[in-house]
């Protein structure tokens, strides 16, 4: 590599070497990093950890999701029935403004002759009714 | 090869795996020691098998990108389920890490504010070419491109970092 190198090079190379030599220094001891496999394995907690975290959200996610659909498709079951009023027997709690007075009148029809007291009338007495007519003889009739 | 040679070359090559990892997740120490961890388990549990196609180094190196772009996928997928506004808020600069930072000098800081201006392959290729001093053959194997992208990237890298780290004019020292 250093043959055909231009002063330039040398001057670049020589400033890397100079980087590298104080970047060497620095350097992590390699057994940390290689040797135990217990310190990857912590190292690799974190996303591992991670990961839980997110499979225990999405858990407890669809288990709300679930929890809230359950009742809207049991409700109507476990409900007790509500009192059913019919269309026509309700009445508005402001009905009473609606009758006006003498609106009965306007309701109802007089009856025919409601006037006069028919009902105590004198009747026909009841020994009358059912008997027999009576045959005159005939020479009666003559 | 065995699980303690791939254990042993593994234990040579992690300063360089190390800063491979931050370079891989926009100098984020926290980030870039997690990839690497994740990077090992994958290894030494056998979810990445060692085919001896390329150099271990290669091998193991575009392992780590592949990881890390991973956890960059699931980081942006989290930022736009959780967080859009803040996904959707464009970081053009990946500043370095203020921490990791204070123990680097001021010629290192420029070099890396410069590199910040680059593109993330541009970035990638310097880095692999000049700080991990791998062949450009070798690092279009790690990023999974081909030999001439590799090159026309790795070309027009260096020169824009070269037109940033130049001095300013009538300041022929430079900025070291």
């Amino acid at each position: 590599m250093t043959e055909g190198m231009t002063g330039d090079d040398r001057d670049l190379r020589a400033r890397f070497a100079a980087l590298r030599r104080q970047e060497e220094v620095h350097a992590p001891g390699f057994h940390a990093l290689a040797s135990p496999p217990q310190p990857a394995l912590t190292r690799a907690n974190p996303g591992r950890k991670g990961w839980l975290v997110f499979a225990a959200c999405l858990a407890a996610s669809i288990a709300s999701v679930l929890w809230w659909q359950r009742p809207i498709h049991e409700r109507p079951a476990h409900r007790p029935a509500a009192p059913t009023v019919s269309v026509t027997a309700w009445t508005a709690p402001t009905q009473f403004l609606l009758n006006t007075p003498g609106g009965e009148m306007l309701r109802s029809v007089p009856a025919f002759g409601a006037g006069a007291d028919y009902g105590n009338a004198p009747r026909l007495p009841q020994k009358h009714r059912g008997q027999p007519k009576k045959v005159l003889p005939k020479e009666e009739l003559d | 090869m065995t699980e303690t040679v791939l254990h042993e070359e593994l234990e040579r090559l992690h300063p360089a795996s190390f800063g491979w990892a931050l370079w891989c997740c926009d100098r984020r120490r926290d980030e870039a020691e997690e990839v690497l961890q994740t990077t090992y388990l994958k290894i030494l549990e056998g979810s990445a098998v060692f085919d001896g196609n390329s150099s271990l180094r290669t091998w193991l190196f575009a392992v780590i990108r592949r990881t890390a772009l991973e956890r960059r996928r699931r980081r942006w997928l989290r930022g736009q389920i959780f967080d859009r506004w803040q996904a959707s808020q464009p970081s053009p600069l990946p500043l370095p890490d203020p921490e990791a930072s204070a123990s680097i000098a001021d010629s290192s800081r420029a070099l890396l504010l410069s590199l910040a201006a680059l593109s993330v392959r541009q970035r990638q290729l310097l880095h692999l070419v000049f700080y991990q001093d791998l062949s450009i053959e070798e690092a279009s194997g790690v990023l999974n491109i081909s030999v001439g992208t590799a090159r026309t990237h790795f070309e027009r890298g260096k020169r824009q970092l070269r037109k940033l780290l130049a001095p300013p004019r009538g300041n022929p020292r430079g900025n070291q």
